[in-house]
């Protein structure tokens, strides 16, 4: 090996263990708090219940509404934990701590936006399947490849919802602020992955979802490299 | 005194526009007079996304530069950019509703415009939400990037979804417009005139915002 390529061997391991010590910082802080976790199952058990009231129970067409009402039900807990992600940092001051740690402020993003993923995950592992039996469906294709995809998606969201967040730590409506940048951002991963979960629920090959699969990559890519190269100018005053 | 030859050219253009889409140019086949609004939508709709690509190059000159200026084209920019993306939905949905029958068909270039549309909405109220001035030119230069980067994904999401999608409203013989040598000529020369009118709307938003700016400085001193 060259001494080029044992130097980026080892920067690109003292990165992730940036990205992983913001990761464990956040989550032990999430641990220690604990409320916000059972107030993402309580929201996820919710949001099943009012979808079924307002699709009527048994009905016939379910396999229908079940994506769009799964995606919205995650995409409003992911809300929740956006919240949680910069703003808090920002509303305990904590933010110059960061700032000024001897960390990258990319390694910053990547470790945030795990946590973020880390959050949405837990909030589908409730809603997935609590609305399976309350909605009265299930996932007819390999169940490996629908918790692939559903985990692309959730962290194309994850990915946006972390940018927004350290956005909005600035504003002063910061609750109203972040749906209002995270909704219109989102189409893009949102209507593929609702698409490719309709059609993962109905049987659906890897060759079935390739479209959705490339939709939702190529969101990943771009939103990625938008983040990573202007998110300096978002952490440093 | 100066700006008197570029208004006159400005207005001279939009009253040749006006003249050649509401009497020049010949009725449509099967549209009739109708079709004449695609005159104002489709120049609408150009300046709208040369408005936002202004935005985004301001967004990212500012992030290099750090010159005021460069967030200044880039927020007049994006307001003038939403005025036409709401002019483009306009006459858009009066077009659909004269044309297929119903105002809103979910068309990939309608949503898209309409995800656009509320995409640089959150734009501006996410800078009205900030009072610092060198943080709401720094994150709105960001938040200026990222939104232009989203319309393609938005755009190519709704043009998959129509695809997929049965869509029952939809008449199922669309007419479609036949385009004559002479309604092409009536939509450059309206879309030259929409181009300057954006450009004299733009100088006088930058003047706008400048004079503002002058004022509170002023007022500044004045409570010192």
């Amino acid at each position: 090996m060259t001494k080029r390529t044992i130097s980026f061997l080892s920067s690109s391991v003292s990165f992730l263990e940036d990205a992983l010590e913001i990761l464990f910082k956040d989550l032990r802080l999430e641990l220690r708090r604990g409320y916000e976790i059972y107030s993402i199952m309580v929201l996820a058990l919710l949001s099943n219940l009012s979808f079924g009231f307002a699709l009527g129970i048994m009905n016939p067409n379910v396999l229908e509404f079940v994506p769009a009402v799964l995606w919205i039900s995650i995409l409003f807990i992911g809300m929740l934990g956006f919240t949680t992600v910069f703003v808090r940092e920002m509303d305990k001051g904590s933010i110059d701590g960061l700032r000024l740690a001897p960390i990258s402020p990319q390694a910053i993003l990547i470790g945030k936006t795990i946590y973020t993923f880390m959050l949405m995950c837990v909030g589908a592992v409730f809603i997935i399947p609590s609305s399976m039996i309350i909605l009265n469906y299930t996932f007819h294709s390999d169940y490996l490849l629908v918790i692939l995809f559903l985990g692309l998606g959730i962290l194309n969201i994850a990915v946006v919802g972390s940018m927004v967040s350290a956005l909005a730590m600035y504003s002063e409506s910061r609750a109203l602020i972040i749906p209002a940048l995270s909704l219109p951002l989102v189409p893009g991963t949102l209507v593929p992955s609702i698409l490719a979960t309709g059609k993962l629920a109905m049987g659906a090959t890897i060759d079935m979802i390739l479209s959705e699969l490339q939709l939702n990559l190529a969101f990943l890519l771009l939103m990625v490299a938008a983040f990573w190269i202007t998110f300096e100018y978002v952490l440093y005053d | 005194m100066k700006d008197k030859p570029i208004l006159a050219g400005l207005f001279l253009a939009n009253l040749i526009s006006l003249y050649m889409i509401f009497i020049w140019a010949p009725p449509e086949r099967s549209l009739g007079d109708s079709y004449r609004v695609f005159f104002i939508h489709t120049p609408a709709a150009w300046v709208s996304y040369l408005a936002f690509a202004t935005t985004f190059l301001g967004s990212i000159l500012y992030l290099k530069t750090e010159k005021p200026m460069w967030d200044l084209y880039a927020s007049s920019a994006s307001l003038l950019g939403l005025l036409f993306c709401l002019v483009t939905l306009i006459t858009g949905s009066m077009w659909a509703k004269l044309a297929w029958g119903i105002y809103w068909n979910w068309d990939p270039r309608e949503t898209s415009t309409l995800i656009l549309l509320l995409v640089y909405l959150s734009y501006i109220s996410f800078r009205m939400s900030i009072s610092d001035k060198d943080r709401k030119a720094r994150t709105s230069a960001v938040l200026g990037i990222l939104a232009f980067i989203s319309i393609p994904l938005s755009y190519f999401s709704a043009v998959f979804w129509a695809t997929l999608h049965p869509m029952p409203l939809f008449p199922i013989n669309r007419p479609q417009l036949g385009i004559e040598p002479s309604m092409l000529l009536t939509l450059a020369v309206s879309m030259i005139g929409a181009t300057l009118l954006f450009s004299w709307m733009f100088y006088l938003t930058l003047n706008m915002y400048r004079m503002t700016e002058k004022a509170e400085l002023s007022l500044l001193e004045i409570k010192e």
